[in-house]
């Protein structure tokens, strides 16, 4: 996977050493990653930085997911890419997901490392063409 | 006066009935009048009339009778008493072989308040016809009867009858039965003792409250077995049976065992909760499971360090099995999302033929790594059915899957699209292991596990023929087995055919 220019990330992830596990990738490939344990750190976060990519788990204590898109309004940030990465969640909180406004549904259960890396470049090579566009 | 007397005898001629009416001058009793009925059974006009009674009746009965029918005549002049009707056998005036049984009744008429007898009156009735009547409804009753009682005998509740104070005065030969008694032993308040202690005050009360204000009954409580000392659930119901006047006759009531029943509610919550187990239970382990495919994958691809073949060899065991760990819970979690109704498809027009095509395509890889053959030829047409392309392409997909599974290397599976009267059939042939006869029943049920060689080596979860049957059968379709000769397996999916083309 080539290494070009690094974006900013929030990792969303109740779970410790999932969280910790996506960190480690993402900083290997020199990202800049910000970390949420649940939808109410999450929304603090988004309110000091801008990032350009948010991975985010729904089944989450004190905030859920979709508590938090519904409060982020992802339609509010088209600087952001919001990707959920999540595991086996109703058909409901997919589609409410959706209607939300993210761009992504990932089952974070099929994902590994590489595939993880390769999302987030697939992301920015879509933003970086619209820039040229 | 003469006419008004004309006219009582005509209307008194008329009388529907037979009628004679005798002057009293013992010993001789003159009839005066008789109804044109009365005159029609003895067969004699009415003029000239003050014929005796006995040249009427000498004709008509046998001596034995007139004898009786004399006596009788006496008393009713002699005393006050009620008399009883006598019942002779009457010789048809017209045919005098015939008889008719008859009923007379003698009536005193009295002629002032001191009590002189001055007239006596004779009805006769032909009870030939009233006999039959009655032989008639008295077999109709005992018919009702009887088919009540069959009625009572068949069904399998337990039948009783209670007086309006709550006694029960009849209970069917299934209470006798339940309670292991011989028949008829004594009802009285016999069924207290068969219930549950626990069910008792409640029992009283409730049906205490239906004596008095007449309400249906309807109560559940336990019985004990007789044979088996053992309780069982019973609903008792009863409705209380009224007079015209609305009271309350008898209660008419039944039990019925619905042990069965409750044990069944007892089941299906048990199963609930075990679904609502593995559901949870699932999410539970997804996660970690997930974070040590991560960690796993990092170590492996050298992102901290190269590793020695060794150490890569033995992080590919461990992500193999994390996989399987992560396959199998995904399974259970697709399996609780169709127990519980939550799955959910999106029907679409598809073309089946199409999408076979697309899944063969991605699987070829599968073959070749396990080098089998896959012969597969395209089917040329379009069979559109209404499916969900994701869920129906992951069950055929499995069911592929499966059939490369449990074969050996070089041998062949057979994919084909058929399409059949209104149906497209995706038939799924191998020449591997096959399924044991007795396995073939509970194949497509939950954890259904077969042992064989390939099994343990394969490690299926026993849900992905349950969830791909459930799924089928959503779409109101069907997946079948069958054995492949010599050896080996057939499955058929078999969809209805919205359009062919």
């Amino acid at each position: 996977m080539s290494k070009s220019k690094p974006v900013s990330v929030l990792v969303v992830e109740d779970d410790e050493a999932l969280s910790d596990a996506y960190e480690m990738i993402l900083a290997s490939a020199g990202h800049d990653v910000t970390r949420a344990f649940n939808g109410r750190e999450a929304l603090e976060q988004t309110e000091q930085q801008d990032f350009d990519i948010i991975l985010l788990d729904l089944r989450m204590p004190v905030l859920d997911g979709i508590g938090f898109l519904r409060e982020f309004k992802p339609t509010e940030h088209p600087e952001t890419s919001v990707v959920v990465f999540s595991n086996y969640d109703t058909h409901k909180d997919i589609d409410e997901a959706y209607e939300l406004g993210v761009e992504r549904y990932v089952l974070k259960a099929r994902a590994a490392p590489k595939d993880l890396l390769n999302l987030v470049q697939g992301i920015v090579a879509e933003k970086f063409s619209d820039v040229v566009a | 006066m003469t006419q008004r007397k004309i006219s009582y005898e005509k209307i008194f001629h008329a009388i529907p009935g037979g009628y004679i009416v005798l002057k009293s001058n013992p010993p001789v009793y003159t009839v005066t009048e008789m109804t044109d009925e009365a005159q029609a059974m003895i067969g004699m006009s009415r003029k000239p009339l003050q014929y005796d009674f006995a040249t009427v009746f000498s004709r008509l009965v046998s001596n034995e009778d007139l004898e009786g029918l004399y006596i009788k005549l006496t008393k009713c002049v002699s005393t006050n008493d009620e008399m009883y009707p006598v019942v002779v056998r009457l010789h048809d005036p017209k045919h005098p072989a015939k008889n008719r049984r008859c009923e007379l009744s003698f009536h005193r008429v009295q002629s002032n308040r001191a009590g002189k007898l001055s007239s006596i009156i004779i009805s006769i009735r032909d009870v030939r016809d009233l006999k039959s009547e009655n032989v008639h409804l008295k077999e109709k009753v005992l018919a009702d009867a009887r088919r009540l009682q069959t009625m009572v005998g068949t069904i399998p509740d337990i039948v009783w009858e209670a007086s309006p104070d709550g006694q029960i005065v009849y209970i069917n030969d299934n209470w006798y039965k339940y309670i292991d008694k011989p028949p008829g032993t004594d009802i009285s308040n016999l069924w207290l003792d068969y219930l549950h202690p626990d069910d008792v005050e409640r029992s009283m009360a409730v049906w205490g409250r239906s004596l008095k204000t007449g309400e249906k009954y309807e109560i559940e409580y336990r019985f004990r077995e007789g044979r088996t000392g053992q309780y069982n659930w019973f609903i008792s119901r009863a409705l209380p049976f009224k007079d015209e006047d609305g009271n309350i006759v008898r209660w008419y009531g039944t039990c019925t065992n619905i042990e069965a029943h409750k044990k069944n509610a007892q089941l299906l919550d048990l199963n609930k909760s075990k679904d609502e187990f593995i559901s949870i239970a699932s999410h539970q382990l997804r996660t970690p499971a997930t974070a040590v495919k991560q960690y796993l994958h990092m170590l492996d691809s050298g992102m901290f360090g190269e590793l020695s073949q060794q150490q890569h060899d033995l992080l590919q065991r461990g992500i193999e099995s994390n996989e399987r760990q992560l396959r199998t819970i995904t399974d259970l979690l697709k399996v609780a999302q169709v127990d519980s109704g939550e799955a959910r498809l999106n029907m679409i027009h598809v073309d089946m033929s199409g999408l076979v095509h697309e899944i063969i395509t991605d699987m070829t890889e599968v073959f070749k790594n396990r080098q089998q053959t896959l012969v597969y030829s395209p089917f040329k047409r379009k069979a559109i059915a209404n499916v969900d392309p994701e869920a129906m392409r992951m069950v055929i997909e499995n069911i592929i899957d499966n059939a490369s599974k449990y074969s050996d290397e070089d041998t062949a599976i057979t994919v084909s699209v058929k399409i059949e009267k209104d149906e497209v059939c995706i038939y799924v042939k191998d020449n591997g292991v096959g399924i044991p006869l007795e396995k073939r029943d509970k194949l497509f049920e939950k954890f259904s596990r077969i042992h064989n060689s390939r099994s343990t080596k394969v490690g299926g979860t026993g849900l992905g023929l349950y969830w791909a049957r459930r799924v089928i059968d959503m779409h109101d379709g069907k997946i079948t087995y069958n054995e492949n000769k010599p050896q080996g397996s057939i499955f058929t999916i078999r969809l209805k055919i919205v359009e062919k083309m």
